[in-house]
């Protein structure tokens, strides 16, 4: 039986002596591919989503603190800042000082 | 000292996976390759084959750290791989029958110097005769160097079932080999 083996053996092997591995390039280039593959679906995946959270999060936020900030009539001018700013002496101020 | 991924291919690559997977393909590369043209039939078949189960085994590489030996490893992928091959032919029949003549690629080759090239012939029609369960069992225990205990693991059989298979392996190959010449050549 040893015997037959050994012949089987070396049948087999000289059958196949010439074939050897040659696509050593293609697998690294799948596996290139796959990679970049890889990186951008977790971009897609992870990274886009947490920035579409994190853009959101600061405009509600923004708009929140600013409805809270916000009191009715605070930013407009007195009538006689307005009076002032707008660089006129109303008539009767005027008058006032002529009389004094 | 340049990584092996710069010293195979002159350039380095992504990452220590890649570096282990251009490990194993130069450590058992050509052996797989032969195994498995045997095994097939077809040398473009088994290269074909051979590249997916690089693919394969870079991809699932995290887990199988620390379970089993490479090789059996590389083994199983390539079996699985073989198997569905044979499935999907198995549907187109014509596909399956092999002639009598070697394939392109799958000869003796000319430096057989113990045996002559008709009786490494007629082993190797031998071989393409048996049943894919017994090519199996053939192409793993004469090419792969694997021990029967590791065959059993690949084939996911019991290491006495791959005993009975290569017992009946033999018998049909002797058989056919003293059928085809009219005496015991080998």
């Amino acid at each position: 039986m040893k015997q037959f083996d050994e012949k089987v053996k070396q049948a087999l092997e000289a059958s196949v002596e010439h074939v050897s591995f040659s696509r050593h390039e293609a697998v690294a280039r799948a596996v290139r591919e796959q990679t970049a593959a890889e990186k951008s679906s977790s971009y897609r995946l992870f990274f886009k989503p947490v920035l579409a959270y994190a853009a959101a999060f600061v405009v509600i936020t923004t708009i929140a603190l600013g409805g809270l900030l916000w009191v009715p009539g605070a930013s407009a001018p007195s009538p006689h800042e307005q009076v002032i700013t707008a660089g006129e002496i109303p008539f009767a101020a005027v008058q006032h000082l002529i009389i004094e | 000292m340049p990584t092996l991924s710069k010293r195979i291919f002159g350039k380095e690559y992504m990452d220590s996976n890649w570096d282990t997977i251009a490990l194993w393909m130069h450590d058992h590369g050509d052996r797989l390759a032969r195994t498995l043209t045997v095994m097939i039939g077809d040398t473009e078949d088994a290269q074909d084959i051979v590249q997916e189960v690089f693919i394969r085994a870079y991809r699932a590489l995290d887990s199988y750290r620390g379970t089993g030996s490479p090789y059996t490893y590389l083994y199983s992928i390539a079996l699985n791989l073989v198997r569905s091959q044979w499935r999907r032919r198995a549907r187109r029949p014509r596909d399956v029958e092999y002639d009598d003549h070697a394939s392109p690629g799958y000869y003796p080759g000319p430096e057989s110097t113990a045996l002559s090239n008709e009786q490494a012939e007629m082993v190797t029609k031998g071989v393409r005769k048996l049943s894919p369960k017994l090519r199996e069992v053939v192409s793993l225990f004469y090419l792969s160097g694997m021990s029967v205990e590791d065959m059993g693991e690949v084939l996911g059989i019991r290491t006495g079932t791959v005993k009975s298979r290569l017992f009946r392996a033999r018998e049909e190959l002797k058989r056919y080999i003293t059928e085809e010449v009219g005496y015991e050549t080998v």
